[in-house]
């Protein structure tokens, strides 16, 4: 016996000393980005209360930025152009085709640059990504739950990354300028491991969705997952009743 | 000397349960999550634990009161009523690390206390068909142990531990003491737990003395221990009301927070049957008011749940019952039930085998549901991952939920319970 807890308070004394190797390591986070060169990324939009809009930012709110034509059932393309990384900088440069009805792309709309800075405690405290819509940016560095925590974010930004990385932001009348927006309104930006932005929904009071964008393409596990999840269920359920009836 | 005595007496009974291999084979277990959370916490999550929320909480408790639900200060957002950050005070006086290692180790003997109570408790309950040697017991001890929710609760920091203390403190004053000082004793501590977090707050309405014999159709309520089990589990929370009204922005916020705010609309694993709700509207963008159907939820589950308990033909031992309502209606019912609360459930659970017949058909509600929530529900948050864009629901939690509710209410309402061979073993 008394060898036996000689040996367990041993055991225990070589975690601790394990543990202790631990203790002064300190990890920098390196920031990098979740897609590649030549990836190709589309948005698609799902709810687009355009008369809504309207009476919310006034009808020249689709005529610039990223929401310029947008409206329901449209598409938006990326294509990854160049990634650039330095010791400041994350940089990625991307072809858009504007948001369109499905068929042929056509010539794209414009090259944009999106620029990070690597070292995300470096942003300026009440940090805005914009003022305007979309108010949430389609893509941030990776681990994007990480580099959301580290920056100092304004009023607008509620960074939740506890489940699935997510940026709640909550928009007071008037906020733009008079009147503009003409109602409160919130935003709830998701994104994936990526960084690239999978769900935006802006909503107004009541939890009315007024827009709703989701990345187009969904990973190829998901469906096999959820069929054999539910499908999985389903038979131990019913094996365990069998078993019961016949016990 | 007392207190000899029973250190004596515990010393002697963690003797006993060391003879039994399971229990030696548990405890190694138990100190492997342990020493993995700080592992973890020293490697990669010093930064992302729920004990930096209650660390802050405590630091700004102390400095700036008002701004204790400024949820800017925190990496997640602190929902408990303000008093609870009091408790994290002393350990925001210390390095964080330290105060890290320092507050598991605290869970960890409180581990130790809770299996202690869980056996006090059983021996008093534990139905005349049992085995009347300890070796059972011991068995579902280290079920207890060895539950997979411990290493959520240790990784996150997390309190749920305390609350399984303090629900299990008071439910064995009430079993074990009839006097109107320990019924007061015995909600007040189930009070603390409210204040420390509320996963306890839907007990209160249990702790009513309340009965409608069947059979007589005539309802019993004995007003005077039941004003005192009311009184004495609201005072403690009363006094968070003393902090609200010097600081209204803080009861302004603290409803934000809990009730109206982005947060509960968010997508995310909770197996709460109004997370599948609000989930399921968030997916198909289904207008919503997250409060109605927290409310709606509560008044159809805790509604049916109360009304049974009323009902219940066994009086005896019938808080026991009531405090596993209380537990099952708010993990079923409000909107973040995780992993690592299923602590406050287990302990029940066990109990409540060891009060059932031997071999009655209700285990098979009750057995599947703690093995279920011991081992294997945090195998479905990994697969709500790799199916929340199609299918965001972690239904599987929500149905063992469901069924130990049905074992419970089914227990309340039959006049003799059916007897079937056990079908797990037990060595």
């Amino acid at each position: 016996m008394k060898v036996r807890r000689t040996k367990f308070f041993a055991s225990i004394t070589l975690i601790l000393i394990f543990m202790g190797s631990f203790t002064s390591n300190v990890i920098a986070l390196d920031y990098s980005i979740g897609f590649r060169t030549d990836d190709q990324l589309i948005w698609k939009c799902n709810v687009c209360n355009i008369n809504k809009m309207n009476v919310l930012f006034g009808e020249s709110w689709k005529d610039t930025g990223l929401f310029e034509n947008l409206s329901q059932g449209k598409r938006m393309r990326w294509d990854v152009n160049t990634i650039e990384q330095n010791s400041t900088t994350i940089l990625a440069s991307v072809n858009i085709w504007m948001w369109q009805y499905e068929g042929s792309w056509g010539t794209l709309d414009n090259i944009t640059e999106f620029s990070y800075l690597k070292n995300p405690s470096q942003y300026p405290a009440n940090f805005n990504f914009s003022t305007y819509l979309p108010f949430a940016p389609f893509w941030l560095p990776v681990p994007i739950g990480d580099y959301l925590g580290e920056m100092k974010l304004g009023n607008l930004y509620d960074v939740d990354n506890r489940v699935l990385p997510t940026l709640n932001i909550q928009v007071e009348k008037d906020f733009i300028q008079p009147n503009i927006p003409t109602d409160n309104f919130y935003i709830i930006a998701v994104y994936n491991l990526n960084g690239i932005l999978s769900s935006f929904k802006l909503y107004i009071t009541g939890n009315v969705v007024v827009i709703d964008i989701s990345l187009d393409t969904i990973p190829l596990y998901v469906l096999p997952s959820t069929i054999g999840l539910i499908s999985a269920f389903l038979i131990v359920i019913y094996l365990y009743a069998k078993r019961k009836r016949n016990i | 000397m007392i207190i000899v005595d029973l250190l004596v007496s515990v010393k002697r009974k963690f003797s006993r349960f060391w003879e039994e291999k399971i229990f030696r084979i548990a405890v190694l277990l138990h100190l492997f999550y342990y020493f993995l959370s700080i592992i973890l916490f020293f490697t990669v999550l010093s930064e992302k634990n729920d004990f930096l929320i209650f660390y802050e909480s405590g630091k700004i408790f102390l400095n700036d009161i008002s701004n204790l639900y400024n949820q800017t200060y925190y990496l997640w957002d602190f929902r408990y009523f303000p008093l609870s950050a009091l408790f994290f005070v002393p350990f925001s006086l210390i390095d964080f690390r330290l105060a890290f290692v320092l507050f598991n180790s605290l869970n960890l003997f409180l581990n130790f206390l809770i299996i202690m109570l869980i056996y006090k408790i059983i021996k008093i309950v534990r139905g005349k068909d049992h085995e009347q040697n300890d070796k059972r017991i011991i068995l579902y001890i280290s079920i207890y142990l060895m539950g997979v929710p411990h290493v959520l609760n240790y990784i996150y920091g997390q309190i749920n531990l305390f609350i399984t203390l303090f629900i299990l403190i008071s439910l064995l004053i009430f079993l074990s003491y009839k006097s109107n000082v320990w019924q007061f004793i015995g909600s007040f501590i189930l009070g603390i737990s409210i204040i420390i977090k509320p996963t306890s707050i839907f007990l209160i309405p249990f702790l009513l003395i309340l009965h409608f014999d069947l059979e007589k159709r005539k309802l019993k309520i004995d007003f005077f221990k039941s004003f005192i089990r009311i009184f004495g589990v609201i005072l403690p929370v009363l006094a968070n009301f003393i902090l609200f009204a010097a600081f209204p922005k803080l009861w302004e916020d603290f409803l934000a927070t809990n009730f109206t705010g982005s947060n509960p609309i968010a997508l995310n694993f909770s197996y709460s049957l109004t997370k599948l709700i609000t989930n399921f509207c968030f997916l198909y963008n289904i207008p919503f008011n997250q409060l109605t159907i927290l409310l709606v939820s509560v008044g159809i589950v805790g509604g049916i749940g109360f009304i049974i308990f009323v009902l219940i033909r066994r009086k005896q031992n019938s808080i026991l019952y009531g405090y596993t309502f209380g537990i099952l209606i708010m993990l079923l019912t409000y909107f973040d039930s995780w992993d690592h609360h299923l602590l406050n459930l287990t302990p029940l659970l066990i109990i409540i085998i060891f009060n059932l017949p031997r071999q009655t058909e209700l285990l098979n509600y009750i057995k599947p549901s703690l093995f279920f929530f011991n081992f294997f529900d945090i195998l479905f948050v990994g697969i709500w991952y790799l199916t929340y864009p199609l299918f965001p629901y972690n239904f599987v939690g929500t149905f063992f939920l469901i069924l130990a509710l049905f074992g419970v209410i089914k227990y309340c309402l039959v006049k003799k319970t059916k007897n079937v061979e056990v079908s797990i073993h037990e060595g």
